[in-house]
């Protein structure tokens, strides 16, 4: 069993199994060997390491993407945005809660959940109007008016589809 | 489960690797405290949500904000989206070939070898790739100075794309024969920068019957040639400053001299319907099918060789490419009859070596011609002389008694042939066939005639596309060389007119028809777009055959037809 600590102090005992589809974990677990001390994990706090938990252990005994894969991947990956039903379902969350799960999977470095999370944002986009992009994440919009006037003339090839 | 144990947590702490990312630098910035939502994210982990989007959507993130504008314009996610869209790593079109064994690189030309393709800029790529496959574009009308009568001329005007140049000469015979150089953009309202003349030593009437490029790599870096062929046999070479084309100068002027007893003259030099020039060598195909070969190396001209075929006929198209620095490579596609009154389609082979081959590994030496050439060498006389010849045709009858099998593909293959052809052309690997409705009005050269029915072909708007086989021989086998053939791939059917002219490079085709209308094709994915609408009316209401002709490179179709010059460009 590996003991983890959160950023609010709070601590989490899991097998190691689990924990080990993070590969900073995995690393830092085959680092020590087998160690009774608790791992301390400052950058994320109880509630999202509890979601993250959630998704290690149903995705558990999975293969994990190898290290070298991972670029050749990354260049043929379908640009694929489908979500499996369960991942769908255990993502459905707030924004918030969103965005700290890909923190937290990037941080931990599971790749399979910060896809899983980083689709799910593109979802989001997809199909939208800048305008509407900018009140569904509270961006500001920080152009000029002539900048903006530029930019569209630039992405005139794109809006006819 | 318990929740505060005090902080002990050294000896753990200091095995953590260091921060992979620059996760914890940035969230131990007590800045980040203030951010929300989206803004806690960085911004790699952004460009990891934009590598799923689309490139409309893309485009739409751009507009967000500045920060999204920068990060959404990622070169890496455009290169990808790029690639699997598109397939490729640069744009296609250019015709050109040089410095390349296999001459299908696009030749950076002067003037265009700066800009795009040397930053790519993955996005502008997708963009022009986009405007090009959905046939987006802006029109630019050409003011041609025109004067006289053009209805006799089978094609009223010729065009070449010199990089950011367009040279263009008018077919009509005149007393004052002129190449116009454009350069769009420079001069807003169309009319060509400069004129050259290309006076005949006759002094009479005469017309301008085919343009070649220099395809070699220009000895001054601002400077191209440019061949213009006369109706009277002479033809001219200028040397045309891209830079500043008022600067272009005429470099000479080749009069072909008549000698005793050599009848042949005439018909090799008068008049020239294609020719094809790349430093020292120029080839030209007169009329009757006469292949001329020269040595313009030193500044003087020096007729080589000549050629003729039997069994070939205009409409051509030429490929011209260097497998070795002294050898070219010659791929020539046209037409061939197939018997009683019916054309298919055919292509040869040529390799032209700058220096005559030792009489033992020479083709005509060692071997007697293959009864399937066509063009058959003629004696060495010095370099830059054919060595050998090879020939493809699409309608290959087999000899004898065949099986069932062979006999639905013959079948196929003659369901395939043409009453007439408008055009062919070729990028060497694959091949367009244009058919020409029967009553077309303008006189074609060359027709067999015949009185007796023919079985129902294809509707005469559509094209056939080919693809060319002519492997290169196995390093141990020099003398040997794969068999050559051409196979039908796909029709390509959307025009709604006969085509008139055909353009074709690297994969791109793009046909003109007689309604006005044009198509691109991709010729690997065999996707057609509609870039112009018929301008005329439509086909079957007796609308009048136009002659026309049509080049295009990278980001531009230029056509050339009864309604002048006109440029469309994708790079918008």
């Amino acid at each position: 069993m590996v003991l983890l600590v959160t950023s609010d102090n709070e601590q989490f005992t899991t097998e190691r199994e689990i924990v080990e589809r993070s590969v900073l974990i995995k690393n830092m677990l085959e680092d020590v060997g087998e160690t009774d001390q608790p791992i301390p994990l400052p950058n994320v706090s109880s509630s999202v390491l509890k979601k993250v938990l959630e998704y290690c252990e149903h995705h558990r005994g999975e293969p994990l993407p190898s290290a070298d894969s991972d670029q050749s991947q990354d260049e043929t990956r379908k640009r694929s945005t489908d979500i499996s039903e369960w991942d769908q379902k255990f993502i459905n969350v707030d924004q918030e809660m969103l965005f700290e799960i890909i923190l937290a999977a990037n941080y931990l470095d599971i790749k399979s959940l910060l896809d899983v999370g980083c689709k799910t944002v593109a979802n989001m986009i997809k199909g939208k109007t800048p305008e509407e992009i900018r009140k569904l994440f509270n961006i500001v919009n920080d152009f000029t008016p002539e900048e903006e006037a530029q930019i569209k003339k630039e992405n005139e090839w794109a809006e006819d589809r | 489960m318990p929740a505060t144990r005090k902080r002990s947590l050294s000896p753990a702490a200091a095995i953590l690797p260091p921060p992979k990312r620059r996760e914890l630098l940035s969230n131990t910035n007590p800045h980040d405290i203030l951010r929300t939502g989206l803004e806690r994210l960085y911004d790699e982990l952004i460009v990891h949500i934009f590598s799923y989007l689309s490139y409309a959507d893309l485009c739409a993130a751009q507009a967000a904000s500045r920060n999204w504008y920068r990060l959404a314009s990622d070169n890496h996610i455009w290169k990808s989206l790029y690639l699997s869209a598109f397939g490729r790593t640069r744009l296609r079109g250019a015709r050109g070939f040089v410095d390349r064994t296999d001459g299908r690189e696009v030749r950076p030309l002067p003037g265009r070898a700066r800009g795009h393709e040397d930053t790519k800029d993955w996005k502008w790529m997708f963009r022009i790739s986009s405007n090009w496959r959905r046939g987006r574009c802006n029109v630019e009308q050409l003011h041609e100075p025109v004067e006289g009568d053009i209805a006799g001329s089978e094609d009223n005007c010729h065009v070449l794309l010199a990089g950011p140049l367009i040279i263009s000469a008018s077919a009509q015979i005149t007393s004052s024969p002129a190449i116009c150089i454009h350069k769009p953009r420079a001069n807003s309202d169309g009319s060509p920068i400069t004129t050259l003349s290309c006076p005949s030593s006759h002094n009479s009437p005469c017309s301008v019957t085919t343009l070649a490029l220099d395809q070699s790599h220009p000895q001054a870096s601002n400077t191209l040639s440019v061949v213009a062929f006369l109706s009277t046999g002479e033809f001219l070479v200028f040397e045309i400053n891209h830079e500043d084309p008022v600067k272009s100068i005429r470099k000479l002027l080749y009069v072909p001299t008549h000698r005793r007893g050599q009848q042949r003259l005439a018909e090799r030099t008068s008049p020239i319907v294609q020719a094809v020039y790349h430093n020292p060598l120029l080839i030209s195909l007169s009329k009757t099918f006469q292949l001329s070969i020269y040595d313009l190396s030193d500044n003087g001209v020096q007729h080589m060789q000549t050629l003729s075929s039997y069994t070939s006929y205009p409409p051509t198209s030429f490929v011209l490419s260097t497998p070795t620095p002294t050898t070219y490579k010659l791929v020539m596609a046209y037409a061939i009859p197939v018997y009683p009154s019916h054309w298919t389609v055919g292509a040869t082979e040529l390799i032209i070596s700058a220096h005559p081959p030792s009489s033992s590994s020479s083709s005509d030496s060692s071997d007697p011609p293959s009864p399937s050439s066509v063009f058959a060498p003629g004696p060495l006389s010095s370099p830059l002389t054919v060595v050998s010849s090879r020939t493809a045709r699409a309608l290959d009858v087999p000899p004898g008694f065949i099986d069932e099998h062979k006999l639905r593909l013959m079948r196929e293959q003659w369901g395939r042939k043409v009453a007439r052809v408008a055009d062919t052309q070729t990028d060497g690997k694959w091949l367009v066939l244009a058919p020409a409705p029967r009553e077309m009005s303008f006189d074609a050269p060359h027709r067999i005639t015949s009185t007796s029915s023919t079985p129902p072909l294809r509707s005469s708007t559509t094209l056939q596309l080919y693809r060319l086989s002519l492997p290169s021989a196995p390093i141990h086998r020099p003398n040997s060389v794969g068999q050559s053939k051409i196979t039908f791939v796909r029709y390509l059917e959307g025009q709604t007119s006969p085509v008139c002219a055909l353009a074709l490079a690297d994969g791109r085709c793009v046909s003109l028809g007689m309604n006005g209308s044009i198509w691109v094709w991709d010729l690997e994915n065999g996707t057609g777009a509609e870039v112009a609408a018929p301008a005329s009316i439509p086909y079957h209401l007796g609308w009048q055959a136009r002659p026309g002709s049509v080049v295009f490179d990278d980001r531009r179709i230029i056509t050339a037809d009864h309604d002048g010059i006109v440029v469309r460009r994708f790079d918008i």
